[in-house]
């Protein structure tokens, strides 16, 4: 996966740079969705294969996913309840994937 | 004899390791185990934080999988511990290898602050070079797992 322009800056001192503003209140009402990062790591192959094996996506479907994080830098994966949410992250993180949650807006 | 992964009739899986690279796991995978039971920063990326930007979110989340991530990480490596010498894998012992060579990639490109155009002249010095050359052959190990496990 190639380093796009968007690649998030994530080291372990990032809570020190984000302000008030942005740790928001969460809204119980709101869906969740799971965001997969583009990392300069991941294989190719290996995201489309996970993404098929994690979420039933035919070839297709996660093939352009996986372009999309390559390329866009990010994408969203899936989405839900909170609790459905967390467990799709957990299931990321097990396979070595960069996985968050952000509230839909 | 190469490298090779190969999925049999019967859902097992046929492994060729060649020797030196069988070392090289061999070495590498007891060091994995000890930088993740000993929380060491090194292995940071294997876990990563979901709510980057919620703090409070962030801490339960990490409360409520306690050390469940750790343990699967853990697991894998055992697992391919333990089948070094294996020429026949299944399916979970597959997934497992899958697992632990991803992560042993994860990390080795983390230390080496590996981009997209990373490459082995990128590096100054012997260790950096030899350390990258380890990760190219990671990578190369994967997609034959990939490609055994996916079929295509």
């Amino acid at each position: 996966m190639t380093a796009p322009v968007t690649t998030p800056t994530i080291d372990p001192d990032i809570d020190d740079e984000v302000d008030d503003e942005v740790d928001e209140s969460i809204d119980p009402d709101r869906p969740w969705l799971v965001i997969v990062w583009n990392d300069p790591i991941n294989l190719m192959s290996y995201v489309t294969h996970v993404l098929q094996k994690l979420f039933g996506y035919d070839r297709d479907k996660a093939t352009a996913l996986m372009l999309d994080v390559h390329e866009k830098g990010r994408a969203v994966v899936s989405n839900g309840p909170r609790e459905k949410c967390e467990l799709d992250v957990f299931r990321l993180h097990e396979h070595g994937l960069w996985a968050t949650l952000s509230q839909d807006n | 004899m190469a490298l090779s992964f190969r999925r049999n009739g019967d859902g097992t899986f046929s492994i060729t390791i060649p020797q030196q690279e069988r070392l090289l796991l061999e070495q590498l995978v007891p060091q994995m185990r000890e930088l993740i039971e000993d929380n060491d920063q090194l292995a940071w990326r294997l876990f990563p934080d979901p709510y980057p930007n919620h703090e409070k979110a962030s801490a339960e989340y990490t409360d409520m999988i306690g050390d469940e991530l750790r343990e699967k990480h853990l697991a894998s490596l055992a697992v391919v511990e333990s089948t070094l010498d294996a020429k026949r894998l299944d399916d979970e012992q597959i997934m497992s290898w899958m697992h632990a060579v991803n992560h042993l990639r994860l990390v080795i490109g983390t230390r080496l602050n590996v981009e997209e155009e990373t490459e082995l002249d990128s590096y100054d010095t012997d260790t950096e070079q030899s350390l990258f050359v380890t990760y190219s052959y990671l990578g190369f190990m994967l997609e034959r797992i990939v490609q055994a496990i996916s079929g295509e």
